[in-house]
């Protein structure tokens, strides 16, 4: 890898989850320790380092790890087994709507999202109408979200999440759904946000292949908790496909 | 200790996360009414006067409670004004992480916040109830006076264990299911087995014994102590010490709870 530091370094990183047949051999495992009737990996012995400012794609089909995978990096969880190192602030948007209730209006909910990505209203405040604009519900701004357009939580959440002063950024492409006009002014956001930002690093998770060319400048993919591919993105987008096309 | 000390940082170093969501979590209990707020105050309003009604008319048991400088309504009215926010905390706190399901699995929110956030929330709707009971005061020419402002230290106790509640029963809920169904029905149970109807002083002394450690009865014989009886809390060392026993262990659960199963959260909610 190139002399820079690197910002995310994973060693053999596994992570591990406990199968009970019944809830109350659940309860025993989690407090007592009981064996339980199986164990999955979700990750297995994952290694992998991103440089400062590297712009890194995760592709991976469901139930590869690739959630649990960015979860980690993430620091929403940690590892069973292995060593995590992620230098500087994290922004995570992997959940559109996290932190957000649909019965509150569009601007309310431009507070509450902030809240869950610890800015204050006071700092939210001077960009609430921007956000608004970027979101396309300026006149859906005092009604409930609930009324407004399927993928406005998403680009609610993405514009206040660009806020927060960040390091390390960890996105999620499909976080909040609502089709591929959203999915499209999403990505351009986010390209456009990180050209701004060039010291930023990026993990998209994406299994967008349009996305990943213009955005990334590697890409990583899972499959069933292990990393078969690191590096060119022409390569990886068509292990991918081979992967997608196997399930 | 150390968890104990981590989390009470994290609560002082996110205050304003935890203070902005406990507003937002207060709005939620009333959004989409028109008449939101009201409704938070008309269901303990007739909840008193039902039991009043019955009390009084129904089984013609017109309470004399010894040592009351007030009446038996407002002695009444005190009492459940205490308990109502405690009843409310019972299921709310053990259900504020599964609440807030989103923010611990998909967001770095500081979760030690949530069960302040979730107790804090209720104690503004206890502040407007604690107005209403001093106005039912003044109809009942019960005046201040300086035993009233000891209502503060019972908050501050209620609220301290609300919040240890909270965590301990928030996580147990997570991890069994039918917790929170268990706490449904004892709920009922919870406001029978508080002295809320009755004067606890008046019971035989094993059954007072055993009240002395329910630390739901210490805290609406507190408010009515400050109210009705112009007792101050260190006049009772016995009653306040078992409440703190009680206190200590629920706290100690808790943080070991806490201590134990944090990291794993995210994986299990």
């Amino acid at each position: 890898m190139s002399e820079k530091k690197s910002a995310i370094k994973l060693d053999n990183v596994s992570k591990r989850f406990n199968v009970y047949s019944k809830n109350i051999e659940r309860i025993k495992g989690v407090m007592f320790g009981r064996e339980p009737a199986e164990i999955k990996y979700a990750l297995n012995e994952v290694s992998l380092e991103i440089a400062d400012g590297e712009r890194v794609a995760l592709m991976g089909v469901v139930d590869s790890g690739r959630s649990t995978l960015a979860k980690i990096i993430a620091g929403i969880t940690g590892p069973s087994s292995g060593k995590v190192r992620v230098r500087g602030r994290k922004n995570v948007m992997i959940d559109a709507k996290a932190g957000m209730d649909m019965e509150f209006t569009c601007r309310e909910n431009i507070f509450c999202r902030a809240n869950a990505v610890g800015i204050s209203r006071k700092d939210i405040e001077p960009h609430v109408d921007e956000i608004l604009q970027f979101a396309e519900i300026e006149s859906f701004a005092d009604l409930p979200m609930k009324r407004a357009p399927k993928g406005s939580p998403a680009l609610v959440s993405l514009e206040v999440g660009l806020n927060v002063e960040t390091d390390v950024l960890v996105i999620d492409d499909m976080f909040g759904g609502g089709g591929n006009y959203v999915a499209e002014k999403c990505m351009e956001r986010v390209e456009k946000y990180l050209d701004e930002n060039r010291d930023v690093t990026a993990l998209l998770i994406s299994n967008r292949p349009k996305y990943i060319r213009k955005a990334a400048d590697r890409v990583i993919v899972i499959d069933n908790g292990t990393i078969i591919h690191d590096g060119d993105i022409e390569e990886g987008i068509r292990i991918f496909k081979k992967c997608n096309s196997r399930k | 200790m150390n968890t104990l000390i981590n989390i009470i940082k994290e609560n002082i170093e996110h205050r304003g996360q935890m203070l902005e969501l406990a507003k937002m979590h207060q709005r939620k209990q009333f959004r989409g009414s028109d008449m939101g707020l009201l409704w938070m105050f008309a269901k303990p309003c007739m909840y008193i006067v039902v039991f009043y009604v019955a009390i009084t008319i129904g089984f013609r048991a017109a309470k004399e409670v010894p040592g009351l400088e007030c009446p038996y309504f407002v002695w009444l009215t005190i009492g459940m004004i205490s308990f109502f926010y405690m009843r409310d905390m019972i299921l709310n706190g053990a259900n504020c992480l599964k609440k807030y399901a989103p923010l611990v699995s998909k967001t770095n929110y500081p979760i030690s916040t949530l069960p302040t956030s979730v107790s804090l929330s209720y104690l503004t709707i206890h502040f407007g109830m604690l107005v209403l009971g001093i106005i039912v005061c003044f109809i009942f020419q019960t005046w201040p006076s300086i035993y009233w402002i000891q209502t503060l230290f019972y908050m501050l106790l209620m609220l301290i264990m609300s919040v240890f509640w909270s965590i301990g029963t928030g996580i147990i809920s997570i991890i069994y299911r039918d917790f929170y169904n268990f706490l449904q029905v004892i709920n009922q149970m919870v406001f029978w087995l508080s002295a809320i109807l009755f004067d606890v002083n008046s019971l035989n002394p094993t059954i007072k014994t055993v009240f002395l450690f329910n630390p739901i009865t210490y805290i609406v014989e507190g408010y009515r102590n400050a109210f009705c009886r112009h007792i101050w809390f260190w006049e009772e060392p016995l009653k306040l010490g078992c409440f703190l026993i009680v206190l200590v262990i629920m706290a100690a659960v808790s943080v070991l709870l806490y201590k134990k199963l944090i990291k794993r959260l995210p994986d299990i909610i």
